[in-house]
């Protein structure tokens, strides 16, 4: 058997012994390779370098537990920029998971920079009914939320006495592992002329860039890959760029295993042939 | 770091290698944690729509309507209004009783004609009208070649993709059938890009297992080493 044969017939096992290989390599021995900064990912941070402080700015968790290790870097990484701007986040989600994610996040991220809850940032917590529910939340907040996600009234809440519609946003980040993305398109960007931007998983970033192309979509961070990009314009490395060398392998890994493949077949097809 | 959390992280990495034997093949142990999973998943999900949605909205403002109605002699309208979205979702659970399940038509009924209502136009304005605008761009900006090239791709790429979709004349001749061949490469290539980034999605779920061994479940094995006298 030759050695093409050889690969047209490896077990997949072996495969996915590779990639594993491919991972944990630069895991453990890290290439320390910083990404460079995409367009759609410097868009955001320049926007909000440009917002004056003390802004009022919506960020919402609308991505499940399974999709942490994609979608969570991007959600620290803004909320640090936002919060060390001295704007004011208050945050909501369209899935049930996103109220324990942006609790842990908005608290882990507020005690390193030392905000305080209430009067920096809220939040307020999961409503169900998607694009129903932003468009409440658009056109009345406390009644949306008459309570935030510890059971507080909202308006008890500092932070909360300059914040009651559309009208008092001034820019809005969506990190989602859905269609959240484009239903805030829809009903804050359109209907409401908010500014939107967003953080996706990587398997739906191809459908957003026509949006970032039409305007409607200020900004988009792709995946991990995004998140990293923007941990190194906040000058704070966190786990976008930790996974980034694994990545950046295990991509050259698949990439070289689709072109050998390749490679191989169409020479033991020719050998086929010519028998 | 407590016992609690030791043994919370110990649980996951028994389940994360679990879940990862199924490379090697089907087992009872793979499907252990595939069905504690989904068990787990449905239950935490319950848990937060009752927490969330029922007693807030559909309990909660019952309860506010009845007391405004019975000890304050006020007919709160907007509090019991929910009382008729419970109504249809009780209408709605009717589905698993064949001799009624008609009944889960209405409120199904309701909720397209909602949806439809609420989402048609915002579609129509935001993915048809403003995409639309967005593709009819100059295709001859002399100043700007970097522009119209990516303009011309722009506009070769969004006919030819029509003309491929388009099967009421069949796709032959060099202007329809040419179009649809190029048609059918934008589509590829397409198709190309969103399987790349289809590959990053998955290899970062990947990278994340692994980090949490390194990161999370590796510092606990060394503390346990410690507390037997193993260093």
């Amino acid at each position: 058997m030759s050695f093409f044969e050889k690969i047209n017939k490896l077990d997949k096992r072996i495969i996915f012994l590779i990639l594993a290989l491919a991972v944990i390599i630069p895991l453990i021995f890290p290439l320390k390779v910083l990404p460079s900064i995409s367009k759609p990912v410097r868009s955001v941070y320049d926007f909000i370098e440009k917002l004056s402080e003390g802004s009022n700015c919506v960020l919402c968790f609308d991505y499940y537990a399974t999709t942490t290790v994609e979608c969570e870097p991007a959600a620290r990484a803004v909320a640090r920029h936002l919060l060390s701007r001295n704007m004011k986040i208050v945050t909501y989600s369209l899935i049930p998971d996103g109220t324990t994610m942006s609790m842990r996040v908005m608290k882990e991220v507020g005690d390193d920079l030392g905000k305080t809850y209430g009067v920096d940032y809220a939040v307020l917590g999961y409503k169900t009914g998607t694009m129903i529910a932003i468009k409440s939340f658009d056109e009345d907040v406390y009644s949306t939320f008459p309570n935030d996600a510890y059971g507080k009234p909202v308006e008890e809440l500092p932070i909360m006495k300059n914040f009651r519609n559309a009208r008092d946003v001034a820019f809005l980040f969506t990190v989602a592992d859905n269609a959240s993305i484009n239903y805030h398109i829809m009903m804050d960007f359109s209907e409401k002329h908010i500014p939107v931007a967003g953080s996706c998983t990587a398997v739906s970033a191809p459908e957003l860039y026509p949006y970032l192309n039409s305007g409607q979509l200020l900004g988009l961070l792709g995946g991990l890959r995004g998140a990293a990009e923007y941990e190194v314009l906040i000058n704070h490395p966190g786990i976008g760029i930790k996974c980034m060398d694994a990545q950046s392998i295990a991509h050259f890994t698949i990439a070289f295993l689709i072109l050998i493949s390749n490679v191989a077949y169409f020479m033991t097809f020719r050998k086929g042939k010519k028998k | 770091m407590g016992i609690g959390y030791i043994i919370g992280i110990w649980l996951a990495g028994f389940l994360t290698i679990a879940i990862f034997t199924f490379l090697y093949k089907d087992n009872p142990v793979y499907k252990f944690a595939e069905h504690l999973y989904v068990g787990v998943s449905a239950g935490y999900i319950m848990a937060i729509d009752y927490n969330n949605i029922l007693k807030p909205n559909l309990f909660g403002n019952i309860a506010i309507a009845y007391d405004s109605t019975v000890n304050k002699g006020v007919f709160d309208l907007a509090a019991w209004s929910y009382l008729f979205a419970g109504v249809l979702g009780v209408m709605l659970i009717l589905r698993v009783i064949p001799k009624v399940s008609w009944v889960s038509r209405w409120p199904l009924a309701f909720m397209v004609g909602l949806g439809a209502g609420l989402n048609i136009p915002v579609t129509m304005d935001a993915t048809i009208l403003a995409q639309l605008n967005s593709t009819l761009c100059s295709v001859w900006l002399p100043n700007d070649p970097g522009t119209m090239v990516f303009n011309i791709l722009l506009l070769i790429g969004v006919c030819t993709g029509l003309i491929y979709f388009y099967f009421s004349i069949e796709h032959k001749g060099i202007f329809i059938g040419g179009a649809s061949r190029v048609g059918i490469a934008v589509l590829m290539i397409s198709f190309g890009a969103a399987f790349g980034y289809t590959v990053m999605a998955r290899i970062s779920l990947l990278v994340g297992r692994f980090l949490f061994f390194r990161d999370e479940w590796w510092p606990t094995l060394d503390i346990i080493m410690k507390s037997i006298g193993i260093s």
